[in-house]
């Protein structure tokens, strides 16, 4: 048999290789992806270890309000086989761009320490001197050597000379929102702390685990924690939002749709090239061949074509992890060749599931052909009609999809919004997901009629034909359709999901910041708040339509950080609903207003007393009222009361509407014109907190949608694979619609009909499965959800999918109309 | 109808030549024909007599090395694709002898199909009519697999005949029919020539079916040896048997 196979191979090498194409690419994909996985955690591992070697122990202060002080510090370094223990400080530093305005984005301050690595230039070394993170230095518009304007705690404009770039990799906030250090003395002034929020500690020759149990044993009770450098690097990985362990169970995930879905393609293209050998099989039966010589036979052309195709698969897969180190590192990564990470497991996997899944695809369709009694397949000259559809497995279809169905719609309602929901929902959706698959080939003729209606009417004979002949097969035409709506659900169901996320969070900044702008003053300390005059400036500026100036101060409510805040009522600022007690003008000196969500937390009602610390002591104050108000602040004194506390002292920030009709950046030109007189003022604008989520949003949707679109390039091949074959085996009925008139023109275009509709069939289902799921993913993640189906991007996946559904025809289309009629007829 | 009968289909020193050079063949050698309209004439001849490549070039399908063929007084030889296609479309019908009927359309579809292909509005009484020949009306409604050989050619004469063309080339169409069956076939076709004046030309080597044409032309390596009207199956044995040997 050995021969036969060897011949059947050679004979079919065109129709052969199709099939091999979409095991390679399948097995390209998984290896592919399993190796980016492996890679961007061999990358982490690496930032965040060579991140904190230097410390063997870390302490770190849990609570902002209560840094670890200096006489901590002090134990610390006296303690025995402690080599050094140095305290790091770290706040918000107000840093000023070229125009002299704050930047918008404020870096992270800290203390120079034993972990302070510079990428270029050398940390600070000196009082007047800073060293930023790369991102803070473009936004500054400064480079080493520069000098750097920078606004500290008490308000007071310094000019510091910039010695290097730091590196923030691995360094959570640092990364994501600059930094800038300073020396010690510098980054106290600059932020205004006085404690510290971390102590590094370096070993005189104790093991990490050892010094780390005499470190707790050395520090008083306190909000800290004690981490041996070890455990904090891994405390750090996990923390860093991409979690790398996440993102490869991600990309894993994303091998696997890629896997299932060229494990489509290669069923379906096996299927119909042992369809089209039926009669070659049924010979080899009649001179002699049992059953399972056949069946033998044709498994074993499989094994050859899998081994071959998977082998190059895993080449091209190896290659595209290597080329993706380029790409990562134009996205602002420094990931060099050497991290890219291939392991055996990675090679097995993607031999062993490209092998298996080509076999056991090639495997159903060759125990089928075996079982057709030789002379009757033999005979045959009629196309093999679809079997019976209804029966076990439309019976499993529809049990799998109600209970996905059913199931994700329960989720949310019996468990509430929250992570297992979230997985009740994806299990829901894989199973009806499972049962749609199995259902596939019932549902995919009315689907046809349905997607077919436009295309008939747009294409005339030729549109109409087309939508004949995607209906006439529906087993294949169901293959087809659903190894392109894998990757489409997928991406639909992303795209609705971050579309509505984003809603969502857009809403809560929009209810957290009912304003157009809020302008903060640069610290907390009496000496940085806004002065009235800059308030009076900005009342009066042009494009500035209603502002609410807050007098606050920051002061310890049982042991909580809270503010004391007082403001007139009018413009930005409604009159909030009073729930119980004193009217608000009623109320007098040592008397405040709390709102509903705070008098919970402090557990307060009306008529209590609440024993406050402010910076001249500690104060009593009673509950008059409880009010409701956005935006208002939690804790409220009337002005008279707040000046009785805190003197007359300025604002700490201002609420700003701006004129109807303003742009976003008009709007800002306004409010910066405002406060020129005080630049340190931050201007937060509720579009800035929005345009961040969605830069970040939009680039992660980027990177999944891209690794996505790959899965529906191989469900594309498997469009030109199923249309090939078409061609081929109905090469005499192209023939005969030529005989009968249609021009090569409009045989191929029926042909591409046919793909478009098999596209649009399998997209408009993916679109309609993802969305619906994706809706219910979103409501199961946040409670506060805004679902969002976002037409456009829907509208262009699936015009996108129907359109390469076409293209990937046109090849078999051309091929079709060139052949001659009279050779054609003649053929079996 | 039965005035002066026009040739419908003319060749004039048609010649056919398959390949070049060494392993050049030439199938048909220089053959003058003409069909008259509204008959039912048979092309006869033993296997590789060059009888299907003389359809072929009749009907646009194959090219002509050299000579000339009309159909319906319009020069094909060098006719383009596009004029080939669209000469298919107005003038020429064809009938398989493995019917070749689309597997996803209806028997009315099928008969309709070529009405549908040119754009035009079928004539509802002439379609009817036709059915009615046919002996279908009941069974319009299936698709292809569930009819019967016969049915399924009576289906494909059908819509040979439904756009009216100048000229139906049957190639063996009882090739695939059991006798019975094809009896019948040839029955509906000949009903159909005379009833509704429709020239065919049938390629058979069976000489029963040749016996239900007005003429038979016999053809041996490609050219043209005999011509004879009204021919009896006996008559045409004997030929054939002259021809064979």
């Amino acid at each position: 048999m050995w021969k036969t196979t060897l011949a059947g191979l050679r004979a079919h090498r065109l129709r052969l290789a199709m099939a091999a194409l979409a095991t390679l690419i399948g097995v390209a994909f998984t290896s592919g992806t399993l190796i980016l996985g492996d890679t961007l955690q061999a990358d982490a591992e690496r930032t965040v270890t060579a991140n904190t070697a230097e410390v063997d122990v870390a302490v770190l202060a849990t609570s902002g309000l209560r840094p670890l002080s200096e006489e901590a510090v002090g134990d610390l370094a006296a303690l025995a086989g402690v080599e050094r223990a140095q305290g790091v400080v770290e706040g918000t530093a107000t840093l000023l761009g070229q125009d002299g305005r704050p930047l918008r984005q404020q870096p992270v301050a800290a203390s120079v320490t034993v972990r302070t690595a510079t990428l270029e230039g050398s940390a600070p070394d000196a009082d007047g001197e800073v060293a930023l993170a790369g991102s803070t230095a473009e936004d500054a518009g400064v480079s080493v050597g520069d000098t750097v304007g920078v606004v500290d705690a008490q308000g007071s404009r310094r000019e510091l000379t910039v010695t290097g770039i730091v590196d923030t990799r691995g360094e959570g906030t640092m990364a994501l929102r600059g930094a800038a250090v300073f020396t010690l003395p510098t980054a106290q002034e600059v932020t205004g702390q006085t404690g510290y929020a971390g102590i590094y500690v370096t070993s005189a020759g104790p093991a990490p685990g050892a010094l780390r149990e005499d470190v707790a044993a050395t520090l008083a009770e306190g909000d800290y924690e004690i981490l041996t450098g070890r455990q904090w690097a891994d405390a750090k990985a996990a923390g860093s939002g991409l979690d790398p362990a996440l993102v490869s169970a991600g990309l894993a995930l994303l091998a696997l749709v890629a896997l299932l879905v060229s494990g489509l393609v290669i069923y379906n293209t096996f299927s119909i090239l042992v369809a089209q050998r039926k009669r070659e099989l049924a010979l080899l039966r009649c001179v002699g061949a049992t059953r399972s010589q056949v069946f033998g036979s044709v498994l074993a052309e499989s094994a050859a074509l899998a081994a071959a195709a998977a082998l190059l698969g895993l080449v091209v897969g190896i290659g595209a992890g290597y080329s993706a180190v380029p790409v990562l590192n134009a996205f602002g990564s420094d990931i060099p060749y050497s991290v890219v990470t291939v392991t055996p497991q990675t090679l097995a996997i993607g031999l062993v599931s490209g092998f298996a899944v080509t076999v056991g695809a090639a495997a159903v369709p060759a125990h089928a052909a075996t079982r057709v009694p030789p002379v009757a397949a033999l005979n045959s000259t009629q196309e093999r009609e679809a079997g019976r559809l209804v029966s076990a497995r439309g019976l499993f279809g529809l049990a799998a999809a109600v209970s996905g169905a059913g199931a994700a719609a329960a989720a949310v309602p019996v468990l509430g919004a929250g992570p297992p929901a979230l997985t009740g929902v994806v299990v829901g959706g894989m199973l009806f997901f499972l049962g749609l698959v199995a259902l596939g080939p019932l549902l995919v003729r009315p689907a046809v009629r349905v997607v077919g209606i436009l295309p008939a009417r747009l294409f005339g004979t030729p549109g109409r034909l087309a939508v004949a002949n995607a209906r006439r097969n529906p087993r294949r035409a169901a293959t087809t359709a659903i190894a392109l709506a894998v990757g489409v659900t997928l991406m639909s169901g992303v795209s609705v999901a971050t579309e509505s996320f984003e809603a969502s969070v857009g809403q809560g900044v929009e209810q957290a910041l009912p304003v157009d702008f809020m302008v903060t003053a640069p610290g907390t300390a009496e000496e940085a708040q806004i002065p009235p005059g800059v308030v009076d400036r900005l009342r009066a500026q042009e494009g500035i339509a209603e502002t609410a100036a807050q007098r606050e101060a920051v002061v310890e409510v049982e042991g909580q950080e809270a503010a004391l805040a007082s403001v007139v009522i009018g413009g930005p600022i409604a009159e909030p609903e009073l729930i119980t007690g004193a009217p608000l003008d009623a109320l007098g000196s040592g008397q405040m207003a709390v709102t509903p969500d705070r008098a919970e937390e402090f557990g307060l009602d009306v008529g209590d007393t609440v024993r406050a610390v402010t910076d001249r002591g500690p104060v009593e104050l009673e509950v008059a009222s409880i009010v409701r108000g956005a935006p208002f602040p939690p804790f409220y004194l009337s002005e008279e009361g707040f000046t009785d506390l805190f003197g007359d002292r300025g604002y700490g920030a201002v609420l700003i509407n701006t004129a109807p009709g303003l742009t976003a950046e008009e709007g800002r030109a306004a409010v910066e014109a405002g406060t020129e007189e005080f630049p340190a003022v931050t201007i937060t604008g509720t579009d800035d907190a929005r345009q961040q989520l969605e830069e970040t949003l939009s680039n992660l949707v980027m990177i999944v949608g891209g690794l996505l679109a790959l899965s529906v390039v191989v469900s594309l091949i498997g469009i030109a694979n199923t249309m090939s074959l078409s061609v081929l085996e109905r090469t005499r009925e192209s023939a005969l619609l030529r005989a009968l008139g249609l021009t090569r023109r409009q045989l191929s275009r029926m042909l591409t009909v046919e793909a478009l509709v098999l596209g649009a069939v399998g997209a408009c289902s993916g679109v309609l499965v993802g969305s619906v799921f994706g809706l219910m993913a979103i409501t199961a993640i946040r409670s506060d959800a805004v679902p969002v189906v976002p037409f456009g991007q829907l509208l262009l996946i699936v015009a996108g999918s129907g359109l390469a559904g076409m293209a990937a025809a046109i090849v078999p289309a051309r091929k079709a109309g060139r052949a001659s009629i009279v050779a054609s007829l003649a053929s079996e | 109808m039965t005035a002066r009968r026009a040739p419908v289909v003319t060749a004039q020193r048609l010649t056919k030549v398959f390949g070049a050079g060494e392993n050049a063949v030439q199938a048909l050698r220089g053959i003058d024909v003409s069909f008259e309209s509204g008959a039912f004439t048979a092309i006869m001849g033993p296997s590789g007599s060059g009888k299907s490549t003389l359809m072929h070039c009749l009907a646009g399908l194959e090219s002509a090395t050299c000579g000339r063929v009309e159909v319906g007084g319009a020069e094909i030889t060098g006719m383009g694709d596009r004029e080939l296609t669209m000469l298919r479309r107005e003038r020429v019908g064809f009938v398989f002898q493995s019917f070749n009927l689309l597997p996803m359309l209806t028997a009315e579809q099928n008969i309709l199909l070529p009405l549908e292909i040119a754009g035009k509005k079928p004539d509802r009484a002439f379609f009817d009519e036709l059915a009615g020949v046919t002996g279908l009306q009941k069974r319009l409604g299936h698709l292809p697999s569930e009819l019967s050989g016969g049915q399924q050619q009576r289906v494909a004469i059908a819509r040979a005949f439904v756009a009216r063309p100048d000229v139906v080339f049957a190639d063996e169409p009882t090739g695939n029919l059991d006798s019975v069956s094809g009896t019948g076939v040839l029955d509906f076709l000949r009903t159909s020539v005379r009833r509704f004046g429709q020239t065919v030309v049938m390629v058979t080597h069976d000489a029963r079916a040749a016996s239900y044409a007005d003429r038979a032309v016999f053809l041996r390596d490609g050219a043209l040896v005999d011509d004879m009207h009204e021919p009896a199956t006996d008559a045409v044995l004997q030929t054939m048997v002259k021809l064979e040997v």
